[in-house]
């Protein structure tokens, strides 16, 4: 049989009836090859982001010699190269050095694999000219723009690693262009003590080194294969290339990238929301085919039976009637193909400048096959069911007469004669009819759950901060007890945070600085053994133990046990024998802005801000009550036991996070209150002592190392003022029990040696006048702090918290979050819609004969419209009342439970209008189109209605 | 006085570029409690003249009065309401409703008349069809011969003026085909309906009062 000739004469002579389905075709095509279409261009786009932050290389080889890289060239480890010198380092000699950076010379080679570009200007074509990265020139707080002379202070290197000539020179440049800051990057995906090396200011080749200095070489290396392979590249280069393990060459992996780059997110979920809407809409019509073909094989019921019956095998009618959809598809491909080639050619180029459309001819035809497989695939799902049928199934409809023939049907008296049919029908065809109701149950589910779901709460929190931007720089390295005596970088001076404060958009800003204390005592409470296991440096200690004998009764004794033990030396011992003071409890200092202390909540006495400035009063942090917490975990190796402390406020557990099947071993309650004398003690301690970067983040003390030997101890005894009970101060100054706080004015009096010694703010708090955040404010505030502070204004610095940034970010998620989420409903509207169109289509068609009696007797087209109405009433309020009463489960009990979890509800709220709105539009737009075609029907005669089947 | 007439009615349908009077120019009328059979060759155009006159399709031209008032322009809603009250169908392939029981597809002109069966009227039909223990069944349940007589009881069950039959044997074997047309001559008589019956079968026709024979369209004797 030629089966091809039979797919061609049905749709010669059905060509009305496949116009819905080449429309479907055509859409799904279109939709399906755009959707590959952008994911490449996404792909392209994303990669060209990340190496504009990154550079286009794998590794920046610091150190390395010419003949290492040709070597690794040579031996297939890299693929190719290019080499930067650093000539020095510049910087400005009434900064911080830190804030300088490195300036090199680079080949046409480096410039391509670091992707070195200027966003304003040129490059600098000779001696004299140089173009630096914007975020360099901000932390040096200049302001010189294109054509100006700028001069630097430079360290001339020697060429090794951190080494420069004793003597520096004073170097004048022409600026001449602005470069894509790339350094604040490297800086935080890599080594920032050598990325510091990597030139973040570009010279001329014609530039020569100063006498006496040698360049550092830099070079940008790049290899093939996947990011294990690359990885291994590395390991390839270090054994087979560098061997010799004293040298001091420097591989930067540049492999894994992280950027906070917002052009490159903003982008990224751009081309996500369209990829969304492309899936979407691809679905949809690939829905559209199956309803479009399910519809033309119902009508070809016995052209199969015939073909059946006269020997035609199941196979043989899939490939007649698939071919029907290939033939379609083949037809359909080059100008599906074109529109959605120029369409999303267009689309994806207007999304920004930045946006790459990859038209690469292996795209296009993965694309087509793509959008050609899918065709062909969804139609075998119609036709996977329609040709089982039997040849007498097909020719005389047995299958309704089993149907009938099953059901005991009991005869109404009287009737409505819609209601009766309506009620008929769907008892004797509830397949479809059922999938509707399903899907339109997940509909009203999806839609009442989901918008629950996102909620303003997040950024309703971000709303109630007290500042708009908070600045962190540690200065002052502490741990578990003790502080060194010099600060590992400057923190954050006054002068720095007046600067912040001069600009026209900042209101107030306000910092705060903190410490380890000691709180020394003769006795311990209840209350103080738990807040002394509350603090880290002790509660490591109590993981040792044998678990099995701790319980309500003995907890206590056992916290005493351990009580001598510390990480890393014994400081209770050390006080004890200092001070006399038979107990410790560790704790934190603060000093904070007064206008902050001002507004904390004060449970016992009263904030008295001169008396804490003169260093006579403090402020202390408490909870009331407190808990102590056990739970039992069950671990391969033996049950594992956690602790922890918690507030008590009302009878509950103030953490709502903490599991809810911690056991609680006992409670104490706070006996501390104003007016009490407190004695506190502070450590300093040498920082050379230690390497505070070792040993799995812990500080390693050196040999010999003796705390009674070489801690500082600085004792003094103060008044509690006031007691209060806030765990955070001013937002981002976190407070626990037992929290210390003071003013800055009263940090000076009660301990100078650390001010002295350089302890400045570690964190600012910056208010922006009441006008609008816009980004470009944002931009100008990052400049501001990056410009008085020297932290990075891009790349991957978490230092500076930008609130409106988050707000943008969290604004523009949920909106993501949303448009998903709608486009899913949306698409499980239409093929509702689809459905119910299609299915009340055949089943208008399949009852020609039945209609046209129903006229003949007397039926009104309004008797039938509403017979038809009224099952589709049914098929609703069964999808609806399903829908709202799963809704209601799912909502009510996901709430119990996650509350029971975890303290917080997840559906925030439940969506009403959503779903009534969508059910409503859904009713129209069935009603609508039923209408439509029981007036075609009634359009024909009552003879050609019962003659039509 | 006449019940139903016709006059210069015509049915043409267009095929390609030709067309074809399936009904040319008829004009005829039917006496109440007349049983008129309407006979001719296949293809003569004898069941297009039952359908317009029956208001299952509207003519091309021409008038078709009941009652002495023309609905051959009437709406649809109107048709609908002379169907259901004044006419009756009987259909060679029975067109009952599957989903709907023998005695729902009988009462379903009542129903949709909005009106109360009447029972011992009905009760008595059942006896004469001989169908009382068949209409609680489905029609999948029933013979060619009792489904045509349930066909019969819905055509006349709300006491139409008149009864048309479209080949009304055609599907039944013999001994079932004269025994519909016994039961429509009673009807006939009992209920003093007009029947305009359409039938190839000289035996059936010459049961008849009159008989009309068509020929192309055109009523010949």
């Amino acid at each position: 049989m030629n089966t091809t000739r039979l797919a061609l004469a049905n749709l010669r002579y059905h060509t009305k009836k496949y116009i819905l389905l080449a429309v479907a075709i055509i859409l799904s095509l279109v939709f399906s090859s755009g959707l590959v279409f952008l994911i490449t261009s996404a792909n392209a786009t994303k990669k060209d982001l990340y190496d504009r932050d990154f550079g286009r290389q794998d590794f920046i080889i610091v150190n390395a010699t010419d003949e290492m890289l040709r070597e690794a060239v040579d031996k297939g480890i890299f693929l190719r190269y290019g080499k930067a010198q650093t000539l020095g380092y510049a910087f400005d000699p009434d900064l911080e050095e830190s804030r300088g950076f490195s300036v090199g010379t680079y080949d046409e080679a480096a410039l391509y694999e670091g992707y070195i570009y200027h966003t304003e200007g040129r490059m600098p074509e000779k001696k004299g000219e140089i173009a630096i990265e914007n975020d360099a020139l901000l932390r040096l707080k200049s302001s010189a723009v294109i054509g100006d002379k700028v001069t630097f202070e430079i360290k001339v290197s020697n060429g090794n690693i951190s080494e420069y000539l004793p003597e520096t020179v004073k170097k004048t440049y022409t600026l001449v262009g602005i470069l894509k800051d790339k350094r604040p990057q490297m800086e935080y995906a890599t080594d920032a003590s050598y990325a510091k090396h990597i030139p973040a200011a570009v010279v001329s080749n014609e530039e020569t080194i100063s006498a006496g200095g040698k360049p550092l070489n830099v070079f940008y290396a790049s290899c093939k294969g996947n990011e294990e392979e690359k990885w291994e590249a590395q390991n390839s280069f270090y054994n087979d290339i560098i061997a010799d393990i004293n040298s001091n060459v420097q591989v930067l992996n540049t492999v894994w990238r992280w950027s906070n780059n917002s052009t490159l997110a903003t982008l990224a979920e751009n081309m996500t929301l369209l990829g969304m809407l492309f899936a979407i809409l691809g679905i949809a019509s690939l829905v559209g085919i199956i309803n479009a073909f399910t519809s033309i094989l119902e009508d070809r019921k016995q052209q199969m039976g015939i073909l059946r019956s006269i020997g035609a095998s199941k196979r043989q009618l899939v490939f007649i009637y698939a071919k029907e959809t290939a033939v379609i598809a083949v037809i359909a491909l080059i100008p599906s193909m074109l529109v959605s080639y120029f369409g999303t050619k267009i689309i994806v180029s207007n999304m920004s400048e930045h946006a790459i459309f990859i038209p690469q001819i292996s795209v296009l035809l993965i694309s087509a096959a793509v959008g050609v497989l899918a065709v062909c695939l969804v139609s075998l799902i119609p036709l996977s069911f329609a040709v089982r049928i039997s040849p007498m199934q097909a020719v005389r409809n047995i299958e309704k007469t089993r149907k009938l023939n099953r059901k005991k049907i009991k005869s109404q008296k009287s009737f409505k004669v819609p209601n009766l049919l309506a009620s008929r029908t769907l008892i004797f065809g509830k397949g479809r009819l059922v999938l509707i109701s399903l899907i339109l149950t997940i509909m009203i589910c999806m839609t009442s759950l989901s918008f629950g779901i996102f909620s303003d709460e997040y950024i309703n929190i971000l709303n109630q901060y007290s500042y708009d931007y908070a600045v962190m720089k540690y200065n002052y390295f502490m741990f578990n007890g003790i502080n060194f005596d010099s600060p590992d970088t400057k923190g954050i001076t006054a002068n720095e945070a007046n600067e912040i404060l001069s600009c026209r958009y900042v209101k107030s800003v306000a910092g705060y600085q903190s410490f380890q204390i000691h709180i020394l005592k003769d006795s311990l409470t209840d209350y103080d053994k738990i807040v002394s296991f509350e603090k880290e440096s002790r509660d490591g200690y109590l993981y040792e133990n044998d678990f099995t004998e701790v319980t309500p009764e003995n907890y206590l004794e056992v916290l005493m046990d351990k009580y001598k033990y510390t990480d890393f030396d014994d400081i209770p011992g050390f006080l004890k024998e200092k001070t006399g003071k038979a107990y410790s409890i560790p704790s934190s200092m603060y000093s904070v802005d007064s206008a902050v202390l001002s507004g904390a909540t004060v449970i016992d006495g009263k904030i008295d801000l001169e008396k804490i400035a003169s260093g006579e009063e403090v402020v202390v942090r408490v909870s009331p009550k407190i808990g102590y917490y056990m739970q039992k975990e069950a671990f391969p190796d033996g049950d594992f036991y956690f602790f922890m402390a918690n507030d008590i406020e009302d009878g509950k557990k103030s953490n709502t996070f903490m599991d809810p099947k911690m056991k609680l071993l006992g409670t104490a309650e706070c006996s501390l209150k104003a007016g009490d004398i407190i004695d506190l003690a502070e450590i300093t301690i040498k920082k050379d002592h230690f390497s505070p970067n070792s040993g799995e983040g812990k500080p390693v003390a050196e040999e010999g190392y003796d705390i009674n030997k070489e801690g500082k101890l600085s004792p003094k005894t103060v008044k509690v003022g006031a007691v209060i009970s806030d765990q955070n101060l001013g937002s981002s100054c976190w407070l626990s029990n037992y929290s210390i706080i003071t003013s800055h004015n009263g940090l000076s009096t009660i301990f100078p040696q650390l001010t002295a010694s350089g302890m400045n703010f570690e964190t600012l708090e910056i208010k922006l006048k009441d006008e609008e955040i816009t980004p470009e404010v944002n931009e100008i505030m990052m400049e501001v702090i990056s410009q008085a502070t020297g932290l990075n204004s891009t790349g991957g610095d978490f230092n500076i918290e930008s609130i409106p940034e988050y707000k943008a970010n969290a604004q523009r998620q949920q909106k993501t979050a949303l448009f998903i989420g709608s486009g899913i409903i949306l698409l499980l509207f239409f093929i509702c819609v689809s459905l119910i169109s299609n299915s009340f289509s055949i089943r208008i068609r399949h009852s020609s004969a039945q209609l046209g009696t129903l006229r003949a007797v007397g039926a009104s087209e309004q008797d039938l419209r509403m017979s038809f109405i009224l099952q589709l009433r049914t098929i609703l309020l069964t999808g609806i009342i399903s829908g709202f009463v799963i809704s209601l489960l799912l909502f009510f009990g996901s709430n119990a439970y996650t509350k029971f979890l975890f303290g917080e509800v997840f559906f925030k709220k439940l969506a009403i209008w959503q779903p009534i709105l969508l059910v409503v539009a859904l009713t129209i737009v069935c009603i609508i189109s039923l209408s439509i075609q029981i007036r075609k029907m009634a359009k024909f005669s009552i003879v050609e209605n019962i003659r039509a089947s | 006085m006449a019940i139903l007439e016709c006059r210069n009615l015509s049915k043409i349908y267009a095929a390609a570029e030709t067309k074809i009077a399936a009904v040319d120019d008829v004009s005829l009328s039917f006496e109440e409690g007349e049983f008129v059979a309407i006979t001719g060759k296949s293809g003569s155009g004898k069941s297009t003249l039952l359908h317009l006159l029956g208001s299952l399709e509207r003519p091309t031209s021409g008038e078709i009065l009941y009652d002495n008032k023309n609905f051959a322009k009437l709406g649809d809603n109107k048709l609908s309401v002379l169907r259901r009250r004044r006419f009756g169908f009987v259909f060679q392939s029975y067109n009952l409703v599957d989903e709907l029981t023998g005695y729902e597809n009988i009462i379903l002109p009542v129903m949709l008349d909005r009106k109360k069966p009447d029972e011992e009227y009905l009760k008595n039909l059942f006896e004469m069809l001989d169908i009382s223990d068949r209409v609680s069944h489905l029609p999948a349940a029933m013979s060619g011969g009792q489904k045509q007589r349930v066909a019969i009881a819905r055509a006349i069950a709300n006491r139409p003026k008149i009864l048309f039959a479209d080949e009304p044997t055609g599907n039944l074997d013999s001994k079932n085909g004269a025994e519909v047309i016994r039961l429509l001559h009673e009807l006939n008589k009992e209920f003093n309906i007009t029947v305009i019956l359409v039938t190839h079968d000289a035996q059936i026709a010459n049961s008849a009062q009159r008989i009309l024979t068509i020929e192309d369209g055109r009523v010949v004797e």
